[in-house]
């Protein structure tokens, strides 16, 4: 199955989401956030088993945080991104691990870094951080160049 | 190299000691770590420098904090330095402990180890290669010979400021709570053996 | 009077003897290692300078009296071992039952290594402690089996006869007399010596060294230099049984030298074995070899 037939195939039974092939091996699928479960279930389907990262994007201006779900096919070996937007104040999002167990990690380092409460994740304790107090540092309102001068007394780069 | 000498050995044994034996505590720090497997392996050996990587913290003197230094394992090298016994060396390695290096403005790595540790000597690279390694050591064995490399004496004298450091970036050490969380030195009674 | 004058002057010359060549194994043991993996390795006389500044640290970590007199234990049993163990014509203390008395003063060593790691609070020592006496357990019965039979072949237990026995020429040498003891004693010498791929006792890589992991400054001096007699012990044990002894303390020096090479290139190229599969090992071939050796050596008497 090529990149064009899965995009067919997608747009086919989700008509509401937003599906591009950007260049070959890359499948960009966006949803609103009721439809992402429905959509990693149909990828799920279509080939795509391996659960690579989900990672999330800032966009501070329009006030949401972008989950990107990366899954894998080995089998047609393309990359498909499934996205979705959740509100910025108190984020919540459910957990997928009943799809994809592994899914438990990615979550916890959301957790930690960007604040996002996962419902259904066991565990969302912190992982890379020690004992941090503070906003979640990946956060764009964070001001790292003041949090490593007053805590860690940094030298400003000369130029 | 002046490992043969004899009259210079019978001076100043302890010296010769110190020098030509240097075992590193093979506690791999961060990414600079990479750079220490070629050292010790046939191509750049360096054993015929003395330096054997040892397993324990309890039998090596050397310290090479190799890479950038984030805090959940400052509290491990405290720890490590804690336990090693005098004389001990400790040397940072690439560019992270000296000022950060590439992690600068991190929210989440130390800018400058000599705040939290006293450092004898300083590598610079990213990394640096096994040369630069072996030009390190002889420095510190020129130090030794001076008298210089006294790092785990000004640890001693100073320790209330090395403490006050250690305190404001890692206020849950082991060693500052004292009272739940005691992570002594040595491992605590309550372990056992596993099944 | 001459033979209390050799009798002190043996006992004297035999331990300084026993601490030079066993320092000076370990060199040979680091050196060989290194020119066999391709590169220069440290000079022969390296493990004096690890032992002088390891003696010479400020700071000595000791974990209580029990710790002190452990490591104290198994040198002074390592010391006392050596006097009974015949040298190229030194034996200053040799009676009629003196090989049973060293295999005997051979598990102080281990007995001392324990009462150490036992003092020293901490999992990993247990671990390899533990380790040590089960890998002992392994080969000791394929060892004693072998013993059994070197003494029912010349008769005798006292070590000084078993050498005499074997001086004349070549091929009255142990690895000829008795040929199956000697195979399943050589066959489980690694294990003795605690070098691979019966390593697993002290595992750096694993368990941190094992007993040793809590020993820093002097007590690893000594926890060195014991390890060090212990290598001399088991090898000038062979020596003595198998390899007609030394008629002077040249040729004995020189067969002692012939079998640590043997072994040095063994450790250098093998990986280590693990626990179950090192006892796997030492209670089939070996054991079942010491004794056929036994039976035959008994029905070679009667």
């Amino acid at each position: 199955m090529t990149e064009e037939d899965l995009k067919q195939r997608i747009a086919d039974r989700m008509p509401q989401c937003g599906v591009a092939v950007p260049k070959p091996g890359r499948l960009i699928a966006s949803v609103p956030r009721d439809g992402l479960l429905s959509l990693l279930h149909l990828l799920k389907a279509d080939g795509f088993e391996h659960l690579a990262l989900i990672s999330c994007v800032d966009w501070i201006e329009e006030g949401e945080l972008e989950l990107v779900y990366h899954l894998w096919s080995q089998e047609t070996k393309v990359h498909a991104m499934a996205k979705t937007r959740i509100s910025r104040d108190s984020p919540r999002f459910l957990s997928i691990i009943p799809l994809f167990r592994h899914a438990q990690t990615y979550e916890r380092e959301l957790h930690e870094m960007f604040g996002i409460t996962f419902d259904g994740n066991p565990r969302l304790v912190p992982m890379l951080l020690d004992h941090w107090q503070g906003i979640p540092p990946m956060r764009k309102e964070f001001d790292l160049r003041r949090h490593a001068k007053e805590t860690f007394g940094v030298e400003e780069r000369a130029g | 190299m002046d490992r043969g000498d004899i009259l210079k050995t019978l001076k100043a044994p302890a010296n010769w000691g110190r020098k030509y034996s240097l075992w590193a505590v093979y506690f791999c720090t961060g990414c600079g770590i990479i750079e220490i497997p070629p050292v010790i392996t046939s191509r750049w050996d360096a054993e015929r420098f003395g330096v054997i990587p040892m397993a324990t913290p309890r039998q090596g003197n050397l310290f090479l904090i190799t890479g950038y230094v984030s805090l959940k394992t400052l509290g491990a090298i405290i720890r490590t330095y804690d336990q090693m016994l005098d004389p001990k060396y400790v040397v940072g390695f690439g560019s992270c402990p000296v000022n950060g290096g590439m992690y600068w403005d991190s929210y989440n790595t130390i800018k400058h180890l000599d705040k939290y540790i006293p450092v004898d000597g300083w590598i610079s690279g990213c990394m640096p290669r096994p040369e630069a390694i072996f030009v390190a050591v002889t420095h510190l064995w020129t130090l030794i010979d001076k008298g210089l490399a006294d790092g785990y004496k000004k640890y001693k004298d100073n320790y209330e400021y090395y403490c006050e450091n250690q305190r404001r970036v890692l206020p849950h050490l082991g060693k500052f709570a004292g009272g739940a969380e005691t992570e002594t030195a040595a491992a605590p009674a309550t372990l056992r053996m596993p099944p | 009077m001459g033979t209390v004058t050799m009798w002190v002057v043996g006992l004297i010359v035999l331990p300084v003897l026993a601490f030079a060549l066993s320092v000076l194994f370990l060199g040979v043991s680091r050196k060989v290692s290194a020119r066999i993996q391709r590169r220069y390795g440290p000079p022969l006389y390296q493990p004096v300078i690890d032992v002088v500044k390891l003696l010479t640290q400020t700071e000595n970590v000791s974990h209580g009296p029990l710790f002190d007199a452990g490591i104290l234990l198994a040198l002074a049993g390592g010391l006392i071992t050596v006097v009974f163990i015949p040298a190229g014509g030194l034996s200053p203390l040799s009676t009629s039952g003196d090989f049973l008395v060293v295999l005997y003063l051979m598990l102080l060593a281990p007995l001392g290594a324990a009462l150490a790691a036992g003092a020293s609070d901490n999992p990993n020592a247990s671990i390899g402690v533990s380790r040590k006496f089960i890998l002992a357990l392994g080969y000791e019965v394929p060892f004693l089996l072998s013993a059994l039979a070197v003494m029912t072949r010349y008769e005798t237990t006292s070590l000084v006869e078993v050498v005499s026995s074997q001086a004349g020429s070549v091929l009255e040498w142990g690895v000829f007399a008795v040929p199956l003891p000697a195979l399943a004693t050589f066959l489980v010498l690694p294990a003795m010596l605690g070098i691979r791929p019966f390593d697993v006792a002290s595992a750096p890589q694993e368990i941190a060294s094992g007993p040793a992991v809590e020993m820093g400054g002097k007590y690893l001096a000594f926890a060195t230099l014991q390890g060090a007699l212990h290598t001399y012990i088991v090898v000038a044990l062979f020596v003595d049984l198998f390899l007609g002894g030394g008629a002077n303390l040249l040729t004995f020096t020189a067969k002692m030298l012939a079998v640590f090479l043997v072994g040095v290139c063994i450790n250098a190229v093998m990986p280590r074995l693990r626990l179950e599969q090192a006892l796997r090992y030492l209670w089939k071939w070996p054991a079942l070899v010491a004794l056929g050796g036994l039976i035959v050596a008994v029905w070679m008497r009667g």
